[in-house]
């Protein structure tokens, strides 16, 4: 006998043969994530509330879409989480308006918080905040633009006004630069 | 090298750049990948009240639980019964002379014993159904059975092979013409005829693992309508028994092909009790006594010594 019936193998299979109480500690376990994601990159309480109730109806729908051999569980929703929330941001009228307003970009190099939207003091006390903040500033906003704001490739480009080379690029870079920040760190939050 | 896991960060993470261009995962380097999966982190909080309900609300509306995906319910006892029937006379048909004497665990009995055993076995299950049963426990089914099979002391293989054939189709006709609500006494409990050809069933296939260990075959394995069947079985005869239902409420969640839910004794509104979690098959062979319980892995969620009274009495049934 084992005790612990938590780990993501059998939280899978328990969700496949139909027991809804596995459902309820996956939610536990990763609603903050999903939730928390929808409405980071909609901006919408409302999108995010459907988005997360879509995300796991389609977990307990469909479990056997998880491949475990391939991430985790949590990593798996934050995968679907981001890709139904780009689609949404997608698919809305926002898209026009973040795709007409350039956003300002500062030519020095270096931290500047001005730049963080406000939503974002809530994350500066985590390394992980304090590594985005720390960015070069075009990068940082194309880490925004990228990852929060459902823009894609091109329309990061054409947002900054910079070739798509050089929009890659920075998506690059500034990935790497985290990595290089945050180290270690980020092994406890990626598991 | 990059990790599956990190793979699918980026993936995650690079998901806007996706669509205008296919990355080549493989040339990110793991740390980067470890970064794209820690954005997301950053985002997380915690969801409004009322959420978690209205996504259990909506999950199971969409799908009922208790059961797997698109899975299959059990089917009849009768076609349970006559398909393992079919099955274990293939099985011995397939056995060669050196087959029949092989022993079974290890013990002095033989293949052939067993076959003759279950000659018994049928024969005694008929007259109980056509005469009623009679109060016996289920530690003296096998001298009951061998006082019933007196007659195949010299008989050859094959005629031990025909007469179980025999007796399996005599048992199956009594059952089908018996009225189904008739309880008929049967090893310490009184079952329906329907119930009475579960059990059967399960005695079948748990001599067809004997054979099939014996003679160095791969075990038996039924069809998910038939794995559904027994277990739902026998987690109904688990609910029936005093010592396991005077404990709180337990759980167990049966998993692979014909696996499912099933809440022996009722769920707790506080939600104490245990949720036992296990392959179905290797629930089954445990309560057939074809799986010795340090042998059986299952994980527990909720009270450990609760769960661990249920699985001790789980092989209770079992007849040999």
């Amino acid at each position: 006998m084992v005790v612990g019936a938590r780990s993501d193998d059998v939280l899978v299979a328990r969700l496949l043969a139909g027991d809804e109480t596995a459902l309820a500690i996956v939610f536990a376990e990763h609603g903050d994530l999903v939730y928390g994601l929808a409405r980071r990159v909609t901006r919408d309480e409302h999108l995010a509330h459907d988005i997360t109730q879509e995300v796991f109806a389609g977990l307990w729908q469909r479990p056997d879409k998880v491949d475990l051999a391939r991430g985790s569980l949590r990593t798996f929703l934050a995968m679907v989480t981001h890709g139904r929330s780009v689609d949404e941001v997608r698919r809305s009228e926002r898209r026009q308006r973040l795709e007409a307003v350039a956003p300002e970009v500062d030519a020095e190099d270096g931290p500047d918080v001005s730049v963080v939207d406000a939503a974002a003091e809530r994350w500066r006390s985590s390394r992980l905040a304090a590594g985005l903040a720390a960015l070069p500033s075009e990068q940082r906003r194309a880490v925004q633009l990228a990852y929060f704001e459902g823009l894609t490739y091109r329309q990061v480009a054409a947002a900054l006004g910079i070739p798509e080379g050089t929009a890659k690029s920075r998506l690059r870079l500034a990935l790497g630069r985290l990595r290089g920040t945050l180290g270690d760190d980020l092994r406890l939050v990626t598991g | 090298m990059t990790g599956p896991d990190e793979t699918l960060a980026a993936l995650a993470a690079l998901h806007a750049v996706d669509d205008d261009e296919r990355l080549e995962v493989g040339v990110i380097e793991p740390g980067l990948l470890r970064t794209a999966a820690g954005l997301a982190e950053i985002a997380a909080e915690p969801p409004p009240p009322g959420l978690a309900a209205a996504v259990l609300r909506d999950a199971v509306r969409a799908r009922p639980p208790g059961r797997p995906p698109g899975g299959v319910g059990p089917c009849t006892p009768a076609e349970a019964f006559a398909r393992t029937v079919a099955e274990l006379e293939a099985l011995l048909d397939s056995l060669t002379a050196a087959d029949w004497t092989a022993s079974v665990h290890g013990t002095d009995h033989a293949v052939r014993d067993v076959v003759v055993h279950l000659v018994g076995a049928e024969r005694v299950a008929t007259h109980w159904l056509l005469a009623s049963g009679d109060d016996v426990a289920p530690s003296d089914h096998p001298a009951l059975t061998a006082a019933a099979v007196a007659d195949l002391d010299d008989a050859s293989v094959d005629a031990v092979a025909t007469a179980w054939r025999r007796a399996a189709d005599d048992f199956a006709a009594a059952a089908g013409a018996a009225d189904p609500e008739l309880a008929v006494p049967y090893y310490g409990r009184r079952l329906r005829p329907a119930a009475m050809l579960v059990s059967r069933t399960f005695e079948l296939w748990a001599h067809m693992i004997d054979i099939t260990t014996a003679t160095g075959r791969d075990l038996p394995r039924l069809d998910p309508n038939r794995m559904a069947l027994l277990s739902g079985g026998l987690m109904q005869a688990l609910a029936t028994l005093d010592d396991a239902t005077a404990q709180a409420p337990v759980r167990f969640v049966l998993t692979g092909d014909g696996g499912g839910v099933h809440d022996v004794a009722g769920r707790a509104p506080d939600g104490t009790g245990a949720t036992i979690v296990g392959d179905v098959v290797d629930i089954c062979r445990a309560a057939a006594r074809r799986l010795a319980p340090d042998r059986l892995t299952v994980h527990v969620d909720g009270d450990p010594e609760l769960a661990e009274r249920f699985l001790r009495v789980l092989g209770s049934f079992a007849l040999d």
